[in-house]
Formats: structure tokens, C-alpha cells, sequence
């Protein structure tokens, strides 16, 4: 980019300044502690006693600790639900929905934006109503349909509930995921279209060539956002509403909770804390650099 | 006229399509809604989506004024305000500096102010925070739960501008800088009006998100009356049970206002849109 | 802004005026005048609800008219958040005056072991807690030795005013209507299974994704085969030899656990609980009971008040010795959570003497009487205790658990880990994916694990 004030220096320290400010809380205010946290790891500790050295004894517990794996398991069937399934349906939608001149848009965007709005508590709580064995949601239209054999305790078994907890994540973002896609795809001109049609290409055609192309940023961000809540803050208050962490629906993030709140061994949770955040840091950072090459 | 026909029927496909995805995104609300006006017992015998058979109303009236729903509204709004408005200031500055600025160790710090910033989540900081915020005399203040929320929303802003202003056509920017205006009237005058879109969808969203958060609160500020709503549900909550009606009252009660904000801010949303991007 | 903008502007404000005033009136007026020594007690704790609430209420009430320029600031939220909001504040050396402290490893013994507590013997002594409240065998659940290495017995960091027991709650006018009686044996209670089976009525209302429902039962299935395979007296002792002294010579894997285990699971296998019950949430079990949609509840105390409101006649009877005419068998129980004192404090007689307030007051007895809630004033009189109410027979039950001296535990406070350990092996066992046998062998690896791990006592 063109520079505009000279002299080399004196751009570098203006660029720092621009960033300053948002560098400087996020240093003291989220990686410092984050950094504090990741020393704990290195030690056992209740919280509320002494600290005792342990260095990586943490770190290789986690690989012989079953219900970490079991956590690791239940985090890639949210990151499918909670981020790829409703980047896919919002891609899919909004392709076909944003060029048509739709009234009553505004009404539209509210909505999909609702489940954004609810606090998690109750979202889990609403949803364990919709899941419940007798008088649930999903087993009275069952019940209605015909389909009584197919009734199930959906949150009862390590079978279906993390999947139940999975469709939650669908509904919470695939209207958010539309929206964006739609405010991406209305930035693109319309005589790009105009023209590959007269060219000969079909719908599918367009949408490969011309939609998703121009949607690259947003489909990095917003997998970036929906892989990490999926991996860390989402998850933690659904989860912890829907089913406590039962049948294999805990995360990582409410297990290490767990681990530090309950079981009082914060070195250990402070352990899983890192794990979790390197994986959070290479998917994302991998999503960046793939999402961004041409 | 075949032509109009078949226009007609897809957008008309395309609306009752539309109109099924609102309906099952909105069931879970309308189970919600439903209820707050209803009986736990009543809720477990005919099930989350019959309709009240008495209507208690008086479940709104205490969660305002018994329950003080109003103060705790105050409260969040101390909160949120100012993280979001600051952060969004922050974010543009930022996000500007990331991609139009020459700036040394750049990969690094495009990581630094995203992605790192964004993946922290409170959960997993709160020890060290709350000791950071001990030495900083600042514990049980507002302030305390602002500034991390400040820098997690600042992050998370930073992300979804940097991708705007890396989407943007080139020769747009050339244009400004032909002008040979300075940084900031280039970020403020022109930038920003741009970028509308992405700054109101990232408002919208940090806002939300800090109005709904409660780990930071809780643990950061236990004076009972500057609890931000998300707290104030807790009072619902005991150790054993849960008040299901006044926890549903008190849901919708938080939410309302994101939505009657929400649908405010469409307006400029629209405003942006327009392909006149470029006058 | 243009016309439009101003006038949805101006609507926004009033909105935001709306609500933030609502907040003004109801709290009304913010400032109190500043007096010279005007002294403040941070008390966190969980006592909300209608069983403990008035109770706390009318204590601050009284203590105030003694010391009019002391506030007591109570901070009131669930246990676990209190939990997240303690470890923070004490490991700084900040936080309450006083708190809730959950029992034994749940929280006590890290507090403890860190110092954080106030030895509270002194004033026990001073005020005569010990002679007056509870019985000698609930003083030791709050007991930690002074290096906290020792659980049961030692100085007294906790106490608490009122009482809770486990038993099984029952339609009234279920029972009586199929002509069945109160059973008296483990036998006679799955009788009355088949035979509220046979005729539609689900038996049990059990929530499978609330953690503590499957132990809480499994304790009392547990003592009463114990008690029947080694004697009630040895059976206490190796409960308390495990839960409180973490005797390592001790092992859970013995005949009497995996029966009480296989018990649970044969009763799975007959469809004595409701119908879809692993997939069902906490409290929902209770509505369905309330809702008239299962015979029995087999739950604690804390439930009493709202139970007792509800629609239907219930009552409440201990869960039955194994062989009918056998001794009364330790129900679980104890005290409630109990509340502790920090050691940052500034004013720990001021603390101590609203203690005494809540726990031996009158008041707090008359208010516990009027809403069902076990006071720790033992023996209660049933003098004027209607006998056909719910009230009566907790009263009756935790009078008879005083009597006997002998009481089970709530399993959890056993390790750090026990309560996950105890909740998923729970599930595992009701759902049919592992024996008995596997059952108990999870428990005992989570007390070899803490044998290793737990505190020794500084030499």
C-alpha cells in the first residue's frame, strides 16, 4: 500500500499506534493471565493452597486420561455441528436467497439472529424440554407422525446425546452464518452475474466461480468464530444445561472447569486449558492461512 | 409470460422455504416465551408447547421490581456500553493498521490481536484475572469486568474488520489515497462509512455476547446490587432446584433488549448495503 | 439524523429510561448515611428458597437490633458459582466474612489445608453448639484435624442449623388406592414396584442426567444391605472408616456394595423407574412427581417445602432394612452445607455471635417448623404436627436417625473426584453398559487414586 507520511521510522512507530491500543488491553487483560494460567500447569494445585511442582506430569496424564479423550471426541462432533454444518446450510441458503429481492428482510434478519440472544442456560434448559423422554418436543411429533418405535431418551445415551447436542449448535448459528453470507454476496456486483450468464454458465457454475470467491473473508471469519465458540464458550453453558457433561456430551472446556472447581486440581486443568488452546490456535490459524491464499 | 410464472413460483418456493427455517429458529423462543407464563408441573404434563391455561403475569412483575430486574438491567448496560463502543474504536484503528499500514512482524501481530484474543475464554483465565484485578485495586468495580470483555470484543472486532477491509475493492482505496488525505481522515471519513456493515454485525455480536456473559461477573464483582442480568438469573437458580417460570421470565427479560436493539440497527445495515458503495 | 433516526432515537432512550428507573424504585434509596463505625459482613451463601431464606432473614433481623451499626451484605447464589467465586477471592486472601463451605473434600478440606479457615471450637465452647444442636456423629462431618489431613474428627471449621435426610417421598393416594402399605423390607419395597408397575403407574421418578439422584439412592440401597450383611454397628464404622478417615485398609469392593449395585440395575431391568429416565433433566423428575406421573421420589429434605405445596397427598418413609424386623437402617443424611468463617475477617466475634443467632435462636426453630424444614435442634417435639402431613413424617424419620445414632453419607465428599466417578459410573451402571462388579471397581480405583494423592500429615 502506498505510504503517506515519509521516513520509515516514523511510519512503523504511527502503524504501532493504531494498534496499540487494542494490543495493550488484550496483552494485560487476556494473554497475561492466559500466560499464569499455562505456569499452573506445571504444578499441583488445589487453589487455595500451596503449589507443588510437578513440571509436565500434568501433560502426560492427559494422554492416559480416558475422560479426556472422551471430551476430545464429544469437541469434534460440536466442531461439525457448530461450525462446518452451518457455514455449509448458510452457504447453500444464502447463494440461493440473497439475489432475489425478498420483502420483509428485515423481519428475517431478526429472527435469524434470535438464538444468538438467548443465554445458554436457557437454551440447554428449553432443549433438554424438547429432547425429554415423555413429554418432549421430538418424541410427540414421533408420536404424531407414526413413529412412536422411534421414541428415545435423546439425551439418555452416549449414542445419541452428543449428536442431540450437536443439532443444538445448528440452530444456534446456521441463521447467523446466513446472514453474513447474504450481507457478502449482496457486496458483490451484480454484473459479474450478468455477464457469466450471458457467457453460459449455469447457477452452480456461478456460485463457484463468483460467490465463493468473493466470500473467502467471510467464510474465514466465520469459521474461525463458530470453531471457536464450538470449542470453548458456546458448548460450556449449553451443555452444562442440556446434560451436565453426561453420556458423552462434556467438552473439553466444562471438563477443565470441572477439573479446577470441582476436583480442586487446577494444575492438571490448567494442563487441559493448554491443550485445548493450541488446538483452537492451529485451527485457526490454519483456517487463516488456507482461507486467505488466492 | 412463462418466464414471469416460473419467476414467481421459485420466489414463491423461496418464501415458504424461508418461512420454515424462521419457524423452527424461533420455536425454541416460543417455548421460552410459553414458558414464563406457565406452571413447571403444567409444562411437564402437556408438554413446552401447549398454551398457558392460566396466564401468571405476575412472573414479569416480580422479575422487574421484586427481583430488581431493572437494576441488574442498569447494571449490564454499565457494562456493555462502554466495552462495545471502545472496542469498536479500538477494532478500527486496528484493523486499519493490519492491512493498510506498512508494519513490521505483521503476520504476528494479525495473530496477536485476532486470533489469540478471541480464543480465550473466560473460563479459563479466571484465577489470574481475578488476581490481576486484586492488584490493580480493582476488584468488585465495573471496570474490572469491562476491561477483559473490552479486549476479547476488541479481538473478535479486529478479526471481522481486517477481513472486510482485505475484501474491499483495490481501486477503492487508491481513489482516497489519491486524494492525498491523511490516515485518519482515510480510516474515519471513508473507511468507516464502508464498513458499516461489518462494524454493526461485530457490534451486534460483541454486544450481545458481553449483555449474556456472567463467569466474568460473577467472580469479579460480588456486590450483589451491580450484578449484570445474566448474574441476576442466578437468584432463580438454587443449589437443588431450579424456578423454571422465573428463569424462563427472566430470559426473555435479558433478551428483549437485544432484539429491540437488534432490529434498530437493521436500519443502517440496509443504509450500507447499497451497491452505490462507491458514489 | 433525519426525522426518522431522531424519533427511533428518542424511543430508544425512553426504553433504556424505562427499565433503569424500574431499578430505582424498587431498590430505593442507595445511599445510607454514613455513620462513624458503621461496619459491614460479607456473608456468601446459598441459603435461598422458601426452606432457609425467612430463616437467614429473621437472624440478620435480630442480630441487627443488637448491633445496629453492623450490615450484613449477603450475597446469595447455587453452590457451585459460590464455589467458582471462592477459590479466587480466598487464594488472594480476599473475599466474605463468612461463607458456605461444601463438605469434606467437596470444598472444607482444601480450605482447610490452605488455612483459609477459622478453628471454630472455641466458640462451639463458648456458646454451646455441640451440647445443644445435632448429635456427636453429624459434629464429625465438619471436623478436619488442624493440618486438614484428617477428615472426622478434630477442631469444628463448619456449622449448620438445620437438618437433611434422604428418604422416599410417595403418592399418598397412589398407595392407598392399589391397597399398598408402607414396606418394611427391601423385599416389600419391590413388591410395591412390580405391583404399581402391573397396574400403569411408574414406580420411581429418577432423573438420569442429575448426578447426585443415582448415589443418593445407591447410599441408601447400600446401607441397608451392609447393615444386614455386617451388623449396623460395623457397618457404620466402615462407612466412616472410608468417607471421613480415608483408611486405607478399607476397600470398596465387597460382597454388600456389589449387591446394592445389581440391586439397582435388576430394578432398571424391570422398569421400576419412569419410562426414558436416563434422558431426563434435574427437577424434572420431581414435576413428573408432583404431576402425579410416579408413585415415589427417592430424594432429600430440600425438596420438602415444595412438595408439601404441591397438588398431591405425599408422604415420606426411611427406605426399609433388607429383612423386615431388622433395625432401622442409617438413612442418609446429616447437616446441612455447612457455613464457615474466614480467616481474613475482621470481625470474627461479630461473625461468631450471628452464627449463634441462626443456629440456636428460637425464631429459627419456629420459622423451620413452619416450613417443613429439619431443624438441628434435636429431639423435635411432634407436639401439634398434623400426623397426616408430609411435615410429620420427616419430622418422625429424623427423629428416629438421631435416636439410632447411625447415619450413612452423602458418598461424594469421599475424594475430590468421587462425585463424576459416582455420576458416570452411575449411568453406566442404570445403563446396562457395565456389571456391578465394574461398578464397584471404578470406586475403588477413585480410592486407591486418592489414597495415593491424598494429604499427609506434615511429620
Amino acid at each position: 500500500m502506498k505510504d503517506i507520511n515519509g521516513g520509515k521510522l516514523h511510519k512503523y512507530v504511527l502503524s504501532y499506534l493504531y494498534l496499540a491500543p487494542s494490543l495493550i488491553v488484550i496483552i494485560i487483560f487476556l494473554l497475561y493471565p492466559l500466560f499464569n494460567s499455562f505456569r499452573y500447569s506445571f504444578f499441583q494445585w488445589d487453589g487455595v493452597g500451596r503449589m507443588s511442582f510437578v513440571a509436565i506430569t500434568n501433560y502426560i496424564g492427559i494422554f492416559k486420561d480416558a475422560k479426556f479423550w472422551i471430551s476430545f471426541r464429544a469437541n469434534l462432533v460440536y466442531i461439525l455441528f457448530f461450525s462446518f454444518i452451518p457455514t455449509l446450510f448458510g452457504l447453500i441458503v444464502s447463494s440461493v436467497v440473497a439475489r432475489a429481492n425478498i420483502r420483509g428482510v428485515r423481519i428475517f434478519r431478526t429472527i435469524f439472529f434470535t438464538p444468538q440472544v438467548i443465554a445458554s442456560v436457557a437454551v440447554g434448559t428449553i432443549f433438554g424440554w424438547i429432547y425429554a423422554p415423555q413429554f418432549g418436543v421430538v418424541n410427540q411429533v414421533l408420536d404424531l407422525v407414526g413413529l412412536e418405535s422411534f421414541q428415545h431418551a435423546w439425551l439418555g445415551s452416549s449414542a445419541t446425546a452428543p449428536v442431540a447436542v450437536g443439532f443444538i449448535g445448528v440452530w444456534l448459528w446456521t441463521g447467523f452464518c446466513i446472514i453474513i453470507f447474504v450481507a457478502g454476496i449482496q457486496k458483490i456486483d451484480e454484473d459479474f452475474y450478468a455477464s457469466a450468464q450471458l457467457d453460459g454458465a449455469n447457477s452452480v457454475q456461478q456460485f463457484f466461480h463468483i460467490t465463493l470467491p468473493a466470500l473467502k473473508y467471510e467464510i474465514v471469519v466465520v469459521i474461525i468464530m463458530t470453531m471457536i465458540r464450538a470449542l470453548s464458550t458456546n458448548v460450556f453453558g449449553i451443555v452444562s444445561a442440556a446434560t451436565g457433561g453426561a453420556f458423552g456430551t462434556r467438552p473439553i472446556s466444562l471438563y477443565a472447569y470441572q477439573l479446577a472447581f470441582v476436583q480442586h486440581d487446577i494444575g492438571y486443568a490448567s494442563s487441559v486449558v493448554a491443550v485445548l488452546a493450541v488446538i483452537v490456535f492451529v485451527i485457526s490459524g490454519l483456517s487463516m492461512r488456507i482461507g486467505e491464499r488466492e | 409470460m412463462m418466464r414471469n410464472l416460473r419467476a414467481r413460483v421459485t420466489h414463491l418456493f423461496l418464501y415458504v422455504f424461508l418461512i420454515v427455517i424462521a419457524f423452527i429458529v424461533l420455536l425454541p423462543f416460543f417455548i421460552m416465551l410459553l414458558g414464563s407464563f406457565r406452571e413447571h408441573i403444567d409444562i411437564i404434563i402437556r408438554g413446552p408447547l401447549a398454551l398457558p391455561k392460566i396466564w401468571h403475569i405476575e412472573n414479569y412483575y416480580d422479575v422487574l421490581f421484586k427481583y430488581r430486574f431493572g437494576m441488574f438491567f442498569r447494571n449490564t448496560f454499565y457494562i456493555t456500553a462502554p466495552t462495545v463502543l471502545v472496542s469498536l474504536i479500538f477494532a478500527i484503528m486496528a484493523a486499519y493498521s493490519l492491512v493498510f499500514l506498512e508494519l513490521p512482524l505483521r503476520k504476528l501481530m494479525v495473530l496477536l490481536s485476532t486470533v489469540l484474543g478471541v480464543m480465550i475464554a473466560s473460563e479459563f483465565i479466571m484465577i489470574p484475572l481475578y488476581r490481576l484485578m486484586n492488584t490493580l485495586k480493582l476488584l468488585d468495580t465495573y471496570t474490572a469486568a469491562i476491561l477483559p470483555q473490552l479486549a476479547m470484543s476488541a479481538a473478535f472486532s479486529t478479526l471481522i474488520l481486517r477481513s472486510f477491509f482485505l475484501g474491499l475493492p483495490r481501486d477503492l482505496i487508491d481513489a482516497a489515497l489519491v486524494d492525498g488525505a491523511t490516515n485518519w481522515r482515510i480510516l474515519w471519513s471513508i473507511l468507516v462509512p464502508i464498513a458499516k456493515p461489518a462494524i454493526i454485525t461485530s457490534g451486534a455480536l460483541t454486544t450481545v455476547w458481553t449483555w449474556n456473559s456472567y463467569i466474568i461477573p460473577l467472580v469479579l464483582i460480588p456486590t450483589p446490587s451491580k450484578d449484570p442480568l445474566a448474574v441476576g438469573l442466578l437468584l432463580f437458580q438454587g443449589t437443588y432446584t431450579i424456578d423454571i417460570p422465573l428463569t424462563m421470565t427472566g430470559t426473555v427479560v435479558t433478551a428483549l433488549p437485544m432484539l429491540l436493539f437488534y432490529l434498530f440497527f437493521q436500519r443502517h445495515i440496509i443504509r450500507g448495503l447499497t451497491k452505490g458503495a462507491v458514489d | 439524523m433525519n426525522k426518522k433516526e431522531k424519533l427511533n432515537f428518542v424511543l430508544l432512550v425512553l426504553v433504556v429510561l424505562f427499565f433503569s428507573l424500574s431499578g430505582v424504585f424498587a431498590t430505593g434509596s442507595q445511599e445510607k448515611g454514613k455513620r462513624a463505625e458503621k461496619i459491614t459482613l460479607q456473608m456468601w451463601d446459598d441459603y435461598s428458597g422458601k426452606t432457609r431464606d425467612p430463616v437467614v432473614k429473621a437472624a440478620i433481623e435480630q442480630f441487627k437490633k443488637l448491633h445496629p451499626n453492623v450490615d450484613i451484605q449477603r450475597t446469595v447464589r447455587p453452590l457451585k458459582d459460590l464455589t467458582t467465586m471462592i477459590i479466587p477471592a480466598l487464594s488472594a486472601k480476599k473475599g466474605p466474612d463468612m461463607m458456605v463451605v461444601n463438605s469434606g473434600e467437596q470444598m472444607e478440606g482444601p480450605l482447610v489445608r490452605g488455612g483459609h479457615l477459622v478453628n471454630l471450637d472455641p466458640y462451639a465452647e463458648k456458646y454451646g453448639w455441640t451440647k445443644k444442636l445435632l448429635n456427636p456423629s453429624l459434629w464429625n462431618r465438619v471436623r478436619y484435624s488442624e493440618d486438614g489431613t484428617v477428615f472426622g474428627t478434630g477442631h469444628i471449621y463448619g456449622v449448620s442449623f438445620d437438618g437433611e435426610l434422604v428418604g422416599v417421598y410417595y403418592n399418598k393416594d397412589m398407595f392407598k388406592g392399589n391397597g399398598l402399605g408402607i414396606p418394611k423390607s427391601l423385599d416389600e419395597f419391590e413388591n410395591v414396584c412390580e405391583k404399581l408397575k402391573g397396574v400403569g403407574i411408574a414406580p420411581i421418578a429418577l432423573a438420569g442426567l442429575k448426578d447426585y439422584r443415582f448415589f443418593h439412592l445407591y447410599a441408601l440401597v447400600q446401607a441397608s444391605v451392609l447393615s444386614h450383611d455386617m451388623g449396623i454397628e460395623e457397618a457404620q464404622k466402615y462407612l466412616e472408616d472410608i468417607v471421613l478417615r480415608w483408611k486405607a485398609d478399607r476397600s470398596f469392593v465387597i460382597p454388600g456394595n456389589i449387591e446394592a449395585a445389581k440391586i439397582i440395575q435388576d430394578w432398571v431391568r424391570k422398569g421400576y423407574f419412569v419410562k426414558g429416565f436416563l434422558g431426563l433433566k434435574g427437577s424434572d423428575d420431581l414435576a413428573l412427581f408432583m404431576a402425579g406421573k410416579s408413585a415415589m421420589f427417592v430424594q432429600g429434605s430440600w425438596y420438602s417445602t415444595e412438595i408439601a405445596d404441591s397438588n398431591i397427598n405425599a408422604g415420606l418413609f426411611p427406605f426399609p432394612p433388607y429383612k423386615k424386623g431388622e433395625p432401622f437402617s442409617p438413612q442418609v443424611g446429616g447437616a446441612t452445607t455447612p457455613f464457615g468463617m474466614s480467616k481474613y475477617s475482621k470481625y470474627k466475634d461479630l461473625d461468631a455471635e450471628f452464627m449463634n443467632i441462626l443456629l440456636t435462636s428460637d425464631t429459627t426453630v419456629r420459622l423451620q417448623k413452619e416450613n417443613s424444614v429439619l431443624p438441628a435442634r434435636i429431639p423435635v417435639s411432634l407436639k401439634g404436627i398434623d400426623k397426616n402431613t408430609l411435615y410429620y413424617d420427616l419430622l418422625d424419620d429424623w427423629n428416629k436417625i438421631n435416636e439410632s445414632g447411625h447415619m450413612t453419607f452423602f458418598l461424594d465428599w469421599t475424594t475430590p473426584t468421587m462425585w463424576d466417578t459416582l455420576a458416570e459410573g452411575g449411568r453406566s451402571l442404570m445403563g446396562m453398559k457395565i456389571t456391578p462388579k465394574e461398578f464397584v471397581n471404578k470406586l475403588e480405583a477413585d480410592y486407591l487414586n486418592w489414597q495415593k494423592n491424598k494429604p499427609k500429615p506434615k511429620k
